[in-house]
């Protein structure tokens, strides 16, 4: 059952990493608008792709 | 020729220097964020007008990028603020507004300072620390219960001590930072309240949570008892859940809230040797004069010295009727200019005018609110009391008798108890029914207006722009024999064309043909117009007008309570309008259900008692009172709440804002620039009464929604604290039972609000 232990930590590992990511997220403003950018998918982009530019 | 479509057309006139204003060195700092980047790159926060839906922002938000010079412009749908960086030496802040200007979303800058420190600002840091804590207590409680699922299945299977131990540990370690840092802001609330030797919600939360805390590292310690890591963090989680919900609403209130600030304009036309310059209303010193074409907003106080005009200042007298201004005459900051160009002399400027004063007086007001003691609240204060005093009885109880386990059964008290459905009961529905409201248009700015308008019982409403849109309506058109109604629209609607005068919208709404060619038109005086249409000299105005121009004696014999416009020609009268403010779209169906239901419904007007009277005989309100002067007003409301009336206030103007506050809910409607807007509890956003009539019904559902959830946590504590004091209930079973009791609050909640008839509404627009 060692196995428990370092797989424990692993787990602890990847939460702190996790947590470091959505901290990043949020100070990143991804939360500030929940709303609008699904409807930016269905919304026509007129802008040349960078093949046709 | 309507009031707005002259407005407009001057807007496109005046458009150069409209928005090059926004690029003087002098304005520019006050919208400029801090630089990020290099020099060229400039940086401002846009309030966007006319976003109906998310489909704007994106169409929006292509155009601009594709501008030159602009370096990125993003938009928030929710706040309808872009934020716009561009480089300064391709292109100009004022050249992009103007730019969004013809694309049809107005734009306003948002003041730097507002930005950075403003209330919003604040709510939106509020919002992101939340946020944070939620998220470090999810992904931590997570791994805590992980771990408890672990030693609870230990304990029924069998678990190497060592491995408890471990586990036991690391919950520990998991526990510490959802405690300390997610769980802050009870701590330091509870630590806040006992400062203020008071007692609040935070106090029990804070105490159950350190209890459990402390126990459980003692029992960890001691290699004895039980822990609670994962009630802790669980609790934690839920509680921070429901004040992020809470929160978005609220900053959603505000930031519609925010759209109203803009009352005054940002720039006037100062006269400097004859030559007009445009300067920044900051700028702006007493004594310098200052141009106000037809449809301008009267930047600063002050009194005309050339010119004759007329002024709606309706939004801070409340009178709908435009006051005539000649030289010498003062008018007031926040006025609109109606008929013709005029030069002001300023004498007041910023915080000195009256519309700073009347705004200063409402925020004063303000805190004189009476506070009607809601339910909950008086409720939740002697239920925290008694959990408290029941804890202490029983770790007193079980200490004084030797009792083994005295601790786990205090910790079961205060968790199972713990007032987190209570504490939901109320704010989780408010917020669900506030932004419900707010998606009908009714943006409601303060917690407990909803279920103080679901108990009022006395309605006081305003009339000019409340019960009235304050827009002038034809009701009768008189053509004099031989005239046809329809020769005799067109030809007042060809003169009043010339005019900008609200009649003349009025008259200008009864048809939609052509303008008749018509020349040599006379707009000199204030109450008429003369013009010759095929050779024949008409004249359109009030009876005296005609009298004086043709010389002739006109009829002026018409009900008092409304005014009347006369067509002439030189020689006899063609035909007689007569006008009235109209009644407000819905207001009729609103009384009507306010009064089956029992309430009582009263009219306060400054206006004449004859119009009053028109109005309430029009609705059906036996009860009026008319020529009230504001400090009238509020004696009226103020003696209503005296008699014991939980009192309901609808309003428009700013000169109502004291009365509105005295009010226990107020409601603006805010169609209009209204300064209200920001004071009153809610504000209706669009003209329709309807909504205000869907308010109520959501206010009833709502008291409904708290009723039950109330019912259901104070019936389940009052089974579950005795269970819990007889050392019945184990710690985790608890904790399960405050997370099942609350997860029901908030479930009926997001329930609640709903109905098939509203659905219905939404459905057929």
């Amino acid at each position: 059952m060692e196995i428990v232990y370092l797989l424990v930590g692993i787990s602890v590992a990847i939460v702190t990493g996790v947590i470091g990511l959505f901290i990043w997220a949020v100070n990143h403003h991804q939360f500030d608008d929940l709303h609008g950018p699904g409807f930016r998918v269905v919304a026509d982009d007129d802008r040349p792709s960078s093949e046709e530019r | 020729m309507t009031v707005s479509g002259m407005q407009m057309s001057q807007a496109a006139e005046g458009a150069a220097d409209e928005f090059e204003v926004y690029d003087h060195p002098l304005l520019r700092s006050e919208y400029l964020l801090p630089a990020e980047g290099t020099a060229e790159l400039q940086e401002s926060v846009l309030q966007l007008d006319n976003v109906r839906c998310a489909g704007c922002c994106a169409t929006i938000e292509k155009k601009i990028n594709a501008q030159p010079g602009i370096h990125h412009g993003e938009i928030n749908y929710s706040s309808h603020q872009l934020r716009l960086g561009w480089d300064d030496s391709v292109t100009t802040l004022g050249k992009v507004m103007r730019y969004l200007d013809q694309l049809g979303y107005p734009a306003q800058p948002v003041n730097a300072q507002s930005v950075r420190s403003g209330a919003a600002a604040q709510l939106s840091d509020q919002r992101q620390g939340l946020i944070r804590q939620l998220g470090v207590a999810a992904a931590l409680g997570m791994q805590v219960m992980v771990m408890s699922v672990c030693l609870y299945a230990g304990d029924w299977w069998g678990i190497d001590p060592d491995m408890a131990r471990f586990f036991s540990y690391l919950s520990l370690l998991l526990t510490v930072p959802v405690l300390l840092y997610s769980g802050q802001s009870f701590l330091l609330g509870a630590l806040g309240d006992l400062r203020r030797a008071r007692i609040g919600m935070d106090v029990p939360i804070a105490l159950g949570l350190t209890i459990a805390f402390i126990a459980s590292v003692h029992a960890l310690w001691g290699g004895q008892g039980d822990t609670y890591f994962d009630s802790i963090t669980m609790f934690v989680l839920l509680v921070l859940g429901a004040r992020l919900i809470e929160l978005n609403c609220r900053h959603k209130a505000l930031t519609a809230v925010n759209r109203f600030d803009a009352v005054l304009p940002v720039s006037a036309t100062r006269m400097r040797d004859g030559n007009r310059e445009r300067v920044p209303l900051a700028a702006l010193q007493p004594s310098d004069l200052v141009q106000l074409d037809c449809g301008d907003t009267v930047p600063a106080d002050g009194k005309v010295i050339t010119g004759q005009s007329s002024f709606d200042e309706s939004l801070l007298t409340g009178e709908s009727v435009p006051v005539r201004k000649s030289p010498g005459d003062s008018v007031i900051a926040g006025t609109h200019n109606l008929l013709q160009p005029v030069t002001i002399e300023v004498s007041h400027v910023g915080e000195a005018t009256r519309f700073s004063a009347i705004a200063q007086l409402v925020r004063r007001a303000r805190f004189a609110k009476p506070q009607v003691s809601v339910l909950v609240e008086r409720l939740a204060r002697w239920f925290v009391m008694i959990v408290l005093g029941v804890a202490a009885l029983v770790a007193w109880y079980g200490w004084q008798s030797g009792s083994s386990d005295f601790l786990a059964t205090t910790i079961a008290v205060l968790i199972v108890s713990c007032p987190c459905a209570l504490a939901l009961a109320t704010p989780a529905a408010t917020s669900m029914a506030m932004s419900r409201a707010l998606e009908r248009g009714m943006l409601v700015t303060s917690g407990t207006a909803m279920e103080t308008l679901a108990r009022a019982d006395h309605f006081f409403f305003d009339k000019t722009g409340t019960l009235t849109t304050g827009d002038f309506n034809v009701t009768a058109v008189a053509p004099n024999r031989g005239q046809s109604r329809e020769r005799v629209i067109a030809l007042a609607r060809t003169l009043e064309r010339y005019s900008a005068h609200p009649l003349a919208a009025a008259i200008d709404r009864l048809a939609s043909e052509p303008y008749l060619p018509a020349n040599d038109v006379d707009t000199r005086s204030n109450d008429g117009i003369s013009a010759t249409i095929n050779q024949h000299r008409y004249h359109i105005g009030s009876a005296a007008f005609v009298q004086r121009i043709t010389g002739m004696p006109v009829d002026q014999t018409s009900t008092a309570s409304e005014t009347i416009v006369v067509l002439a020609d030189d020689s006899r009268v063609l035909g007689t309008f007569y006008c009235s403010d109209e009644i407000r779209p819905g207001a009729h169906e609103l009384i009507r259900r306010l009064q089956r239901s029992g309430k009582r419904v009263s009219i306060l007007s400054g206006d004449r008692q004859e119009a009053v009277r028109r109005v309430a005989d029009a609705l059906g309100i036996d009860y009026f009172f008319a020529e009230c002067s504001p400090v009238d007003k509020l004696n009226h409301v103020s003696q209503a709440v005296a008699a014991g009336s939980v009192v309901a206030m609808l309003g428009d103007g700013v000169n109502d804002a004291p009365v509105v506050n005295a009010a226990h809910v107020s409601i603006a409607l805010a169609d209009r620039v209204n300064l209200t807007a920001t004071h009153a509890d809610i504000v209706a956003l669009n003209s329709s009464m309807e909504n205000t009539d869907q308010l109520l019904s959501m206010a009833d559902r709502l008291t409904l929604t708290i009723r039950q959830n109330l019912c259901w946590a104070l019936g389940y504590n009052a089974l579950a604290i005795p269970f819990a004091a007889m050392g019945w209930v184990p710690p985790w079973l608890a904790a399960l039972g405050m997370s099942a009791s609350s997860l029901v609050v908030v479930v009926n909640a997001s329930r609640g609000g709903e109905s098939r008839q509203t659905h219905n509404k939404v459905r057929r627009e």
